[in-house]
């Protein structure tokens, strides 16, 4: 039986390790699940990588690449890596950090640092333009549930899987009140749902952190919107 | 003697939140250069933020950082209605508060256990520190369990909360969820005296620097929502002075951390300069604690941050209880408000210590300049000054390691 544990990494790249404290929230279980895997790194609860193996049959990957050293980092990884999962919405989508790509870049890096500083501004990307990857956990951050649950999936041999239904369906079903006839900007109809709608338990409005359900009517979301309001909506975690 | 020279490197320091390495040089004994070397990007989020809505600054500004989300989100608001001119309501300020301790307990129990307490032990992995001793190990998670439950009943989620808003709160908590949380303050009170004391027996090294200490101060309280900033010696400072005398510098053209001095010396924030300012204000249990504490006040010895934030955690978890008998929540929308140009800063004591977060807003409501100031960013300067202290004794990689760990610092916050 032991021989037959699969190794698991959990690393981030630029990010604001959200991801992994998620997992850490999930407490006991998660160091239940843990023992049916070879943990090779998880930085902040292994002081020491193991990752110089060739061969890793599960990576948990969080944040976008925003230096050279990263993107080398992530080739290196998906080339020893069976199964690469995009953890989160940064490297599902972007996030945050990609909205300098919707403005001039070179700008917006100037009103942080001085004009000597020699720092990297890349274009943010999500992972997925850089490596194939086999599997998104979404989210931002993603719900620990749906985590613990890909990762019991993946110990019994299972093909990982999640549904996708958008997150007026969830909202609904836990009877919150509908903020988008409130006239609020909800992007509930066509965002990819999962998170139990927990914004709207908030009563805040969707944000798209999920990204895209399947088959979205984007046409009608920004008819109700506007096209500017639902654009600048849709930038917040890099959906456009 | 020959000149012998001598570069220490470690590439990845883990257990920290965010990612960073370590570069120390000696020249015959003599240290000429300890630093942090920060290996992640930059995201740039005060760039980002300028032309978009204000409305989205707290929204985005909690994703600096997921172990200390809400204190960003919190202080993004209040400098907003600093600019507005909003008074938030009493009950407002209560929620926001106890939201606050859910937040330092959740982050101190974090660094204290999974981050920092290995190093105490020689112990490179958290799965054999749970396994060796199980009792604190489900004592500190159901700590930590505890500070997350006082954020999702509050702000709407640990992580990224939800409810909180210009104003106010969209979503109230029930009176009945507040009482759950009074309730289980009892037992985690106990939870956290106890696990002080296994805390307070390990062996700390002995190691300290006489440095300034800079934390909230709020008359009334142990402040981390509101107050003044003081410095020792009673030197009190409105935020806007301090925050003028704060200077942020970047040493290197590739360094990604603007490091901050005041009157070009370091100081330190945190767990243990708050302790050293404000222990006066600490509530009875916390004060206890720091009686039987295996350090005397004032104290620069920064393995002490570790107790420092445990003593915290004990007055969190009474104040959780003080707030929530101290009202009865109301129905209550957030404050309307008409947009109008202005500046706003506002200053908070995050887990880590004093946080800044200073906008100007236009005439359409639109974020035209951000400055974010955050604790790692303070007090970056003072640990590479510990380090180069430290590293006149001969030093293994590990205990420079535990060094850095000991002041809980938060890579993703500085670069930001």
């Amino acid at each position: 039986m032991k021989k037959n544990k699969k190794t698991l990494l959990i690393t981030s790249l630029t990010s604001c390790n959200g991801c992994l404290f998620a997992i850490l929230d999930l407490g006991q279980k998660f160091f239940d699940i843990l023992s049916r895997f070879k943990l090779l790194s998880f930085h902040l609860i292994e002081d020491e990588d193991k990752d110089e193996t060739d061969q890793i049959d599960i990576a948990l990957v969080e944040g976008t690449v925003a230096t050279q050293t990263e993107k080398e980092r992530l080739f290196i990884l998906r080339k020893k890596t069976k199964f690469l999962i995009a953890l989160g919405a940064c490297s599902h989508l972007g996030n945050i950090q990609k909205i300098k790509n919707y403005g001039d870049k070179e700008k917006i890096f100037q009103r942080v640092y001085s004009d000597n500083a020699k720092i990297e501004n890349r274009k943010i990307e999500p992972l997925s333009a850089y490596v194939k990857t086999d599997f998104t956990i979404p989210g931002c951050p993603p719900n620990k549930n749906e985590i613990l649950e890909i990762l019991r999936q993946l110990a019994i041999d299972r093909k990982p899987y999640l549904p996708n239904r958008p997150v007026c369906y969830e909202c609904q079903i836990k009877g919150y009140p509908c903020l988008l006839q409130e006239g609020k900007p909800c992007l509930g109809p066509i965002i990819r749902g999962g998170c139990e709608a927990i914004c709207l338990k908030g009563r805040m409005p969707c944000t798209g952190c999920r990204g895209e359900t399947s088959e979205p009517n984007m046409e009608k979301m920004q008819e109700i919107l506007g096209r500017k309001e639902y654009t600048r909506v849709l930038e917040i975690f890099g959906n456009k | 003697m020959p000149q012998q020279k001598i570069t220490i490197k470690i590439n990845a320091i883990n257990k920290i939140e965010g990612h960073a390495g370590f570069v120390g040089k000696l020249e015959s004994g003599q240290i000429f250069e300890a630093r942090l070397e920060v290996t992640e990007g930059a995201r740039l989020i005060e760039g980002i933020l300028v032309g978009r809505k204000i409305q989205e600054a707290p929204w985005i500004t909690s994703r600096i950082c997921g172990i200390c989300p809400t204190i960003h989100n919190l202080t993004s608001i209040k400098a907003l209605e600093n600019a507005l001119g909003i008074k938030a309501s009493r009950q407002t300020i209560s929620l926001r508060k106890l939201a606050l301790l859910g937040q330092t307990i959740q982050s101190h129990m974090t660094h204290i256990y999974f981050l920092a307490l290995g190093d105490f032990f020689n112990l490179k992995n958290d799965a054999v520190l749970i396994k060796i001793n199980p009792k604190n190990a489900a004592n500190a998670i159901n700590l930590r369990d505890f500070g997350n439950l006082i954020l999702n009943i509050v702000a709407g989620r640990n992580i990224h909360p939800t409810t909180t808003a210009i104003g106010g709160f969209r979503r109230l908590p029930s009176a009945n969820q507040l009482k759950k949380i009074a309730i289980l303050a009892k037992e985690n009170l106990e939870k956290a005296d106890q696990f002080f004391d296994f805390l307070n027996n390990l062996f700390f090294p002995q190691f300290q620097r006489l440095t300034v200490f800079a934390a909230l101060c709020d008359d009334k309280e142990y402040g981390f929502y509101d107050g003044k900033i003081k410095l020792p010696k009673n030197k009190i400072y409105a935020p806007e002075k301090f925050f003028a005398k704060a200077k942020e510098f970047q040493e290197r053209p590739e360094e990604l951390i603007k490091k901050v001095k005041i009157a070009n010396e370091s100081y330190l924030v945190g767990a243990l300069a708050r302790v050293n300012l404000n222990h006066q204000k600490l509530n009875p249990a916390a004060k206890r604690a720091l009686s039987r504490a295996s350090f005397n006040l004032p104290c620069y010895n920064i393995f002490y941050n570790l107790l420092a934030q445990m003593i915290e955690v004990i007055h969190a978890i009474e104040e959780t209880k003080k707030i929530i008998a101290s009202f009865k929540v109301k129905s209550e929308a957030p404050i309307a408000y008409k947009i109008k140009v202005g500046a706003g800063l506002a200053a908070t004591c995050a887990p880590r210590g004093l946080l800044f977060h200073y906008y100007e807003i236009d005439k359409k409501g639109l974020i035209q300049k951000c400055n974010i100031v955050t604790p790692t960013a303070q007090f970056l300067a003072n640990l590479e000054n510990d380090l180069e202290k430290f590293l006149e004794k001969p030093r293994t990689n590990d205990d420079i390691k535990m060094l850095i760990r000991a002041y809980d610092p938060c890579i993703t916050c500085a670069v930001h």
